[in-house]
């Protein structure tokens, strides 16, 4: 076994075209599954942004129950041009160059983002272009900068349908229309709006068992360009075919050849009401410093965990503790409580080891030892004779005094 | 490809600018720079390929000595080599100083002595060398693997050898004892000498008597150039560890013993590791050393997780002796089947040898067997009562077919078993 002295290693003498091949055969398939990684993920984020579904309420391009894609392709089917918009500017804009009389606007402000100067503009912009401004329940003030003849009367918890009532034409074809409280047949978890309702020159499906004179779900100023809906809900895909609603909803909006869907977004508000970001309250160098940290942090990974070389490994032979199956048919006998079998044991022992104390030999028969026990202790017959060969005990309690009793027999037998 | 730490604080030290600074000019320019001197100091690194190895192992060692093995490296590049070099041993070996960092000149050479405590009996091997190579600035370095295989034999530590004098010393005073008390079938006539008073007279030569006018008595002396044959087990019942070591351990070191002891006494040593296989086969019928050439064929046995083909070891007993032999059995008295495995395999080599059964005692159990202290104790109590009976069963049931049993503990065994062989042979047994 000595060492050959003689020979000397070198490595492999391969071009490094070889070794790169040789790289590259090694770690395939990992990079392969990287790169397939990061490509999903690339195409993940492309379809989750650029798709066309979204999850707003009365989005257009929303085809759960709270969206409005189905009245929105109803409306293109028909020829109706609907463009979506996010901010003012950008309808103001779309009014401008839809020319003259050509365009409806829906203005949904949710989250009353719109002042009321802005909302002042934009029922302007609607005025000059000749248009038609339809106000999804708008805010009390909002509702009052539109048009000064439009007024807020309240919320309402809502019926289960309304009537016209009026003689508008768009709310006479329509008839019922939702009164927006929760049909029976309804599924709980269906959506629900706000109600609001809203009182102008002409006032249409008001409550039941009320005067439509104080305010109803639509409301139109003196000349009909603008109305407010107190009751969007009749729009959303949920609804839109329920009673009058798709009758209203098309009438209202189809009847000019382009729709502007106007949905005020975070853009309508003014960049110097916006909240400040974090770093206008951090130092300039806190960005970069992070960053460059993180990179120090690479670094010192790479440092550190850089083996010397492979791991090698440790061939490790098979080793099993002796006392192994000992523990295990201890474990055994005191999970199955076998009182009579490790006691018959521990007897046993005893005797054959009496027996060759006493010097009676292997096959001495149990009584002839438990005799000369008796007489070689001084105990009784009968205290021995349950100890060696009475019957056993039914308590581990007993068994447990009886092994120490045992013991003790064992050893005074010897001292003897 | 490697870095040094002193790269990384470098690039620590890289924030103090950008703090300064801030901007991504800065930023940039940090990464540049870094950049810049990561690459110039790859490439002025001394290529690690071009370094020529040669490794010089000691040809044995024994268990729990300590060892060096040299490694020598021959920088082949132009450049200067400052570099770390790991060799790549297992773990087992004990290299305590295996990561080394040197700096040789171009076309020079360096050795490396590395210190190896084995911690197992066996070979040890190492697969390679890593290079790594720093470059001037000890910022980057070059790093590859050259494979550089070596083994180690580690021996078995011969612990037992200790007990060796003592039974040598017995066993040189079997030689010239008064006759009549070893008296025997097989003991050997050795000289005739004046008798003295305490001699047994019923060793007195009458005939040497009457042709001298003094009377004569016969001396004898033990045979010799008798066989032993050891049968170590190396089956699945070798690998249970009892106190700290296997069972195959001390059959080993009791093994090592017996062959020394009885090749001192003149007989002629075999032994045959065996399971279903023959693992290692020596015998002192060759030339001389012949516990150099045991130990280094014990010394890479392991235990094999196989039953031992007993109705096999017969045949290869034969194939080692024709002749009457003592036969060591070195095995286990706790195989399940041992009435199917052992006893029939004892009884049958009993009819033509002398049959010695060596087994390892666990303490355990015979600590566990009067440990009366809990009902969990009382319950093992009952356990080691169990196994002792049965090993006690197996005992009679062998001593009944004529073959004589050594049952010790781990350190007991190696001596139990050579007073035994020393018992046999001044009962003229052998």
């Amino acid at each position: 076994m000595s060492a050959p002295t003689a020979l000397v290693f070198r490595a492999e003498d391969s071009s490094t075209t070889v070794r790169t091949a040789r790289w590259w055969k090694k770690y395939r398939f990992w990079l392969l599954c990287a790169v397939a990684f990061v490509v999903l993920s690339l195409l993940g984020i492309i379809m989750g942004s650029g798709g066309k579904s979204t999850t707003g309420t009365l989005s257009i391009t929303n085809p759960a129950p709270a969206g409005a894609q189905g009245a929105a392709s109803v409306l293109r089917n028909q020829g109706v041009e609907v463009t979506a918009t996010a901010s003012l500017a950008e309808t103001a804009a779309a009014l401008r160059s839809n020319g003259h009389g050509n365009s409806t606007v829906l203005f949904y402000d949710p989250r009353n983002l719109l002042s009321r100067t802005q909302a002042a503009d934009l029922a302007a912009a609607v005025a000059d272009s000749g248009g038609k401004l339809v106000a999804l329940s708008p805010s009390p003030l909002t509702v009052k900068a539109l048009s000064a003849e439009l007024s807020s009367v309240g919320t309402t918890a809502g019926t289960p349908a309304a009537d016209a009532q009026c003689t508008n034409p768009d709310a006479v074809a329509a008839g019922t229309i939702d009164g927006g409280a929760p049909d029976l047949d309804v599924s709980a978890t269906s959506v629900t709006m706000p109600l609001k309702l809203f009182k102008g020159t002409e006032n249409c499906f008001a409550e039941a068992s009320k005067n439509p004179a104080t305010g109803g779900y639509l409301a139109y100023n003196s000349t009909g360009d603008v109305a407010a809906l107190g009751n969007p809900g009749i729009i959303i895909n949920q609804n839109l075919a329920s009673r009058g609603n798709a009758a209203l909803t098309f009438r209202l909006l189809g009847s000019t050849p382009k729709l502007l869907w106007y949905t005020a977004s975070l853009k309508d508000i003014p960049v110097s009401e916006q909240p400040p970001a974090l770093s206008d309250f951090t130092p300039e160098w806190i960005f970069p410093a992070s960053l460059w940290l993180l990179l120090v942090g690479i670094l010192a990974m790479v440092w550190r965990g850089r083996r010397h070389g492979p791991l090698v490994t440790e061939p490790l032979p098979v080793v099993v503790k002796a006392s192994e199956t000992l523990a295990g048919r201890a474990r055994l006998y005191q999970n199955a409580r076998a009182l009579d079998t490790a006691s018959a044991t521990l007897r046993h022992a005893t005797m054959t080891r009496l027996s060759h104390a006493l010097r009676l030999g292997q096959t001495a028969a149990p009584h002839a030892v438990v005799d000369a026990v008796t007489t070689l202790t001084g105990h009784t017959r009968a205290h021995v004779h349950d100890l060696l060969l009475g019957p056993a005990p039914t308590t581990e309690k007993d068994m447990l005094s009886m092994a120490v009793e045992l013991t003790a027999l064992e050893e005074e037998v010897a001292q003897r | 490809m490697a870095i040094s730490g002193r790269f990384f604080f470098l690039a620590l030290a890289a924030l103090v600018p950008i703090i300064a600074l801030p901007g991504p000019v800065t930023w940039l320019l940090a990464v540049a720079v870094l950049a810049l001197i990561l690459i110039v100091d790859t490439v002025l690194a001394a290529s690690p390929r071009k370094v020529a190895l040669q490794r010089s192992l000691p040809s044995g060692v024994r268990l729990g000595e300590p060892a060096t093995a040299l490694l020598r490296l021959a920088n082949e590049s132009p450049r200067m080599l400052r570099g770390q070099v790991k060799d790549g041993w297992q773990p087992s070996a004990g290299a305590a100083n295996a990561l080394q960092t040197l700096e040789i000149r171009p076309g020079e050479r360096a050795a490396l002595s590395i210190t190896l405590r084995p911690s197992r009996r066996g070979d040890l091997h190492t697969e390679h060398v890593s290079i790594r190579s720093f470059g001037p600035l000890g910022m980057a370095a070059r790093q590859t693997t050259i494979s550089a295989p070596g083994t180690l034999r580690v021996l078995p530590p011969f612990n037992s050898k200790r007990h060796l004098p003592s039974k040598l010393r017995k066993l040189r005073e079997l030689d010239g004892r008064a006759a009549v008390q070893i008296r025997g079938a097989g003991t050997e006539f050795d000289s005739l000498r004046d008798y003295v008073r305490g001699d047994d007279v019923r060793s007195i030569d009458w005939r040497a008597t009457a042709r001298r006018q003094d009377v004569v008595v016969r001396t004898w002396r033990p045979e010799r150039d008798r066989r032993v044959v050891i049968v170590l087990d190396t089956s699945r019942t070798s690998a249970a560890r009892i106190e700290d070591e296997t069972a195959l351990d001390t059959g080993i070191e009791a093994s090592l013993l017996l062959a020394v002891l009885a090749e001192r006494g003149g007989d002629r040593v075999s032994l045959i590791a065996y399971d279903r296989r023959v693992r290692a086969k020596v015998s002192s019928t060759g030339k001389g050393n012949m516990l150099n050439a045991m130990v280094q064929a014990l010394a890479p046995l392991e235990p094999e997780l196989i039953e031992l083909n007993t109705a096999d070891i017969p045949r290869q007993v034969r194939d080692v002796t024709a002749h009457r032999a003592l036969v060591v059995l070195v095995t286990s008295l706790d195989a399940g089947a041992a009435e199917e495995g052992l006893i029939p395999l004892a009884a049958t080599l009993a009819q033509r040898h002398v049959v010695v059964v060596a087994a390892v005692r666990d303490p355990a159990v015979d600590a566990a067997h009067l440990d009366r202290s809990s009902t969990t104790a009382a319950y093992r109590a009952a356990a080691a009562e169990h196994a002792l009976n049965r090993r006690s069963a197996i005992t009679a049931v062998l001593k009944q077919s004529g073959v004589e049993v050594v049952d010790a503990a781990p350190e007991d065994l190696p001596p139990q078993l050579a007073d035994r062989y020393i018992k046999l042979k001044a009962a003229g047994r052998l």
